[in-house]
């Protein structure tokens, strides 16, 4: 696999790169995804774009395939600037993007979806087998064997990823992005999906590989460029000449003091509130030991796509726990879906989807916060209004500082941070005792991202158990008791968050590109 | 053959040629001649109609309209013969235009706005209706041209004429939807919008397409069927939405869309109107045919159901316990799952 070939790091400034975005800046409503970012790419390369999650990204790919427009910058595709309005745009001039997600008709047969957008035509008609024909070459330069008549919706994972690359080969692609690519393949096909990169390069396509594991970057990359906070940190340098350490630091930051801790008031007697004992799920983790106690705020990070979310839908009922054991105040439980697990368990979830599962954006404040409560608090035949609501209503509202006109304004009137307030305050007001929040600060800005800090603090001061999702490192280290790495589904370690940011950070990203190279990730 | 057998009416259809062997056995005037006609005669108009419904729901839309387009159609047809005098030809080729016309309207409203389908189509439909109503004040064209109730009552033996009407049609949308460009189109994106955008083709064009192909086989099904009463009736089309969804939906077509069998509305039509008839011949109270509809809905739906988890292709949906319909954007799918106008940070 390790067949870099150093010789394309030299003479770096001579050719003109095939594709070249040059100062992109973006932002989403007020909040800054890309300040400045650079790449360039050189024909016949496979370059590295790596960086923590929310570094820029997948932002910068979007505008580089045409889905985003930037705010600020210019894109170049052999030295001469274009613009891209659309997708279809991007594909006609030879960039095309493989995504995590599947981007295939899966009701159609593997050469179809090869095909698709232009369809091989005999007399006006398609015909299956000028579109088997015409696929088979791609397929047979990916190494996808199978039948091009299958469905695609039966090949696996790998398999499906592979039908993606040859599909934007078909479309006569020049730059190749690939997104996470090895994220949800087996480790067989693997080494198969490096091989076929490597031949691309040999042949002349360049390749863009974006990846958190450095492993995985050593063995095929030539040259890398590293995002923070939307900017670059490195940029287009020869792998060769760089440390993992290097790489490490230069993802993290080195130049960041060490922030506020938390108040340490946890008394002595610290009981458990939730524990997870040898537990399995449904969605493939597997023996997961965790311990949430009273008054605690234990930050469990991962990257994307490590199982984090996943998790915590089992611990409300939205997934089975398939072995193992999940204790309530040290009480076994089975937890049937989040109704049980509110009503009897006083579990809530606070969803990282604010718009789409936080909150019912139409509906009132007192609605949202209401719903929680209102067969609590309805009356003789289980009537319910707001005046009954109000009392159970107004006090997390209050406490939350909600910033608002009246307690029925829309949700969808209030501000990003003012709605994440209100999908929190439904859980106060139904006196949960355990609460998860997932990316609980993701998309608000600045100074509300503060107050949900200082709001999550407080909660744990009064003895809430917080189980804290976030892929943001420096927000689970200024905000967590205890920090849980998770990896592919498993827990990867457990460390007592000490606090100093750049000690804590190198030890995370350690723990997981150490997981990774060890190939616990796949 | 194994391919034969995951086409989602081929058991339908022998389910339905046993049953009717079982019913010939049991009463003898479930098997004369004229009874299988009327079966298969209602069953061409009811294929037809569900055609209509089908070319929209493989783009994963659903048409409320294609009964009050058939009405227009009717009335467009009996007044042109009746009140203007015009040829029968050109009476009914011109419905036969304004058909598509309808279906037109309702696919560039749809493009253009951004609308959901269903909600045009029901605005549109409804405003159809009340047109066809209103033009004619409730009161049937009577003076029918003849070749039309020849055709549609016409019959070689148990084997009506409509029936070919029926048969083209649906080999000729079937046709269209597996070798035409523009048909493949329409199926990929009902099967996913976004992978078919991505590869160039136009979310617009499709759903124009879909809905005036929708109106042209209305206004078949309309001319057919003022046929089969032997008076053009503004009421047509009225009863027809419950059909609609059912044919395509017992014959395989996923509601969802991307996926449609025209052969399977055909034989949908066939079972549908075997059922009809059975009943009232074993003297069953009517109510209770409606109810026998039912259930054969949720037998097709459960059966399509369990043969696609038999071929492997549903795969567990991530989050599919929290009870949401269809695919959530939540975790990692999020920003892959819109790239068209999720405005997402990383």
């Amino acid at each position: 696999m390790a067949t870099r070939e150093d010789a394309l790091g030299d003479n770096a400034d001579v050719a003109v790169p095939v594709l070249e975005l040059h100062d992109i800046w973006k932002a989403f409503g007020g909040v800054a995804a890309l300040s400045g970012a650079n790449l360039s790419l050189r024909a016949g390369e496979i370059h590295a774009l790596i960086g923590e999650n929310g570094a820029g990204k997948s932002t910068l790919i979007n505008i580089a395939t045409g889905v985003h427009q930037p705010d600020r910058g210019t894109l170049s595709i052999n030295g001469v600037q274009v613009e891209f309005p659309r997708p279809r745009v991007a594909v006609e001039h030879g960039v095309s993007v493989v995504h995590q997600e599947r981007n295939l008709v899966s009701k159609f047969c593997v050469a179809e979806n090869v095909c698709l957008g232009h369809l091989p035509l005999v007399c006006g008609l398609v015909s299956s087998r000028r579109m088997v024909a015409e696929a088979s070459p791609w397929l047979e330069r990916v190494g996808l064997d199978v039948d091009p008549l299958m469905e695609a919706g039966r090949l696996s994972p790998g398999q499906a990823q592979l039908l993606e690359i040859a599909k934007a080969l078909a479309q006569r692609c020049r730059v190749l992005l690939l997104d996470e690519p090895t994220s949800s393949i087996a480790e067989g096909e693997l080494a198969h999906l490096f091989g076929m990169l490597q031949s691309l390069r040999a042949a002349g396509t360049t390749i863009l590989f974006v990846s958190h594991k450095l492993e995985e970057v050593y063995a095929l990359c030539d040259r890398v460029t590293v995002l923070r906070d939307g900017h670059n940190v490195l940029t287009a340098r020869s792998l060769a000449e760089l440390s993992r350490d290097e790489i490490v630091h230069a993802m993290v930051g080195r130049n960041v003091q060490t922030m506020a801790m938390r108040q340490q008031e946890l008394s002595s007697h610290k009981e458990a509130r939730l524990e997870l004992v040898g537990v399995s799920t449904e969605f493939g983790h597997r023996d997961v030991n965790l311990t949430v106690h009273v008054g605690e705020i234990v930050g469990l990070y991962g990257l994307v796509g490590a199982g984090r979310t996943e998790l915590a839908r089992c611990l409300v009922g939205l997934g089975k726990i398939t072995a193992g054991q999940m204790l309530i105040d040290s009480t076994p439980v089975r937890i049937r879906n989040p109704y049980d697990a509110l009503r009897n368990h006083r579990i809530g979830y606070v969803s990282e989807d604010r718009k789409g599962e936080g909150t019912i954006l139409a509906h009132s404040i007192s609605r949202n916060v209401g719903v929680t409560v209102w067969d609590r608090v309805s009356g003789h035949l289980g009537w319910t209004s707001e005046r009954r609501t109000r009392g159970s209503v107004e006090p997390p509202v209050r406490r939350l500082n909600v910033k608002m006109n009246s307690f029925v304004q829309p949700v969808a009137s209030l501000s990003g941070g003012n709605q994440q307030k209100v999908s929190v305050a439904k859980w106060l007001a139904a006196d949960a005792e355990l609460l998860i929040f997932d990316e609980p600060t993701c998309g608000i800005d600045v100074a509300t991202k503060e107050d949900m800090h200082e709001l999550l603090r407080e909660l744990a001061g009064q003895g809430m158990a917080i189980l804290l999702i976030s892929s943001e490192l420096r927000e689970v280290i200024q905000l967590a008791d205890r920090i849980i790495v998770m990896g592919g589904f498993r827990l990867l370690a457990e460390t007592e968050n000490t606090g100093d940011y750049e000690s804590m950070s190198k030890q995370v990203m350690r723990e997981i590109t150490q997981a990774s190279s060890l190939g616990m990730m796949s | 053959m194994r391919r034969a057998l995951r086409v989602p009416w081929v058991p339908l259809l022998v389910a339905t040629v046993v049953a009717g062997l079982v019913l010939s056995f049991s009463t003898r005037a479930f098997s004369n001649t004229f009874n299988i006609y009327s079966i298969l005669q209602i069953a061409a108009v009811d294929a037809v109609v569900g055609l209509s419904q089908m070319v929209v729901l493989a783009i994963g839309d659903m048409s409320l309209a294609v009964g009050g387009m058939a009405g227009l159609v009717t009335v467009v047809v009996g007044y042109l013969y009746q009140v203007q005098h015009w040829p029968v030809g050109l009476a009914v080729l011109v419905g036969l235009v304004a058909g598509p016309v309808f279906g037109l309207v309702n696919g560039a409203i749809i493009a253009r706005t951004g609308l959901s389908a269903f909600i045009v189509t029901l605005a549109t439909g409804t405003a159809f209706t009340g047109v066809a109503y209103g033009v004619t004040s409730s009161i049937p064209y009577a003076d029918v041209p003849s070749v039309l109730v020849r055709l549609g009552q016409g019959r070689a033996a148990f084997f009506p004429y409509l029936l070919v009407v029926a048969l083209v049609a649906s080999v000729l949308i079937g046709s269209i939807l597996h070798w035409m460009p523009f048909g493949r189109a329409l199926l990929a994106m009902g099967g996913s919008r976004e992978a078919a955008v991505l590869s160039g083709l136009s979310r617009q064009q499709s759903t124009i397409i879909a809905h005036t192909l929708s109106g042209l086989l209305a206004g078949v099904a309309a001319v057919m069927y003022i046929g089969v009463l032997g008076t053009a009736t503004p009421a047509t089309g009225t009863d027809w939405l419950i059909v609609s969804f059912a044919v395509p939906i017992i014959g395989g077509t996923a509601l969802a869309g991307g996926e449609a069998h025209a052969f399977g509305c055909l034989v949908a039509g066939v079972v549908l109107a075997t059922i009809n008839d059975a009943l009232i011949v074993l003297n069953i109270s009517t109510y209770a045919v409606e109810m026998a509809e039912g259930l054969l809905i949720f037998v097709a739906v459960f059966a399509g159901r369990l043969g696609q988890e038999a071929a492997g292709t549903q795969r567990p949906e991530y989050g599919h316990r929290g009870g949401h319909v269809g695919p959530r954007s939540s975790g990692q799918g999020a920003v892959a799952r819109e790239p068209l106008d999720g405005a997402q940070v990383t």
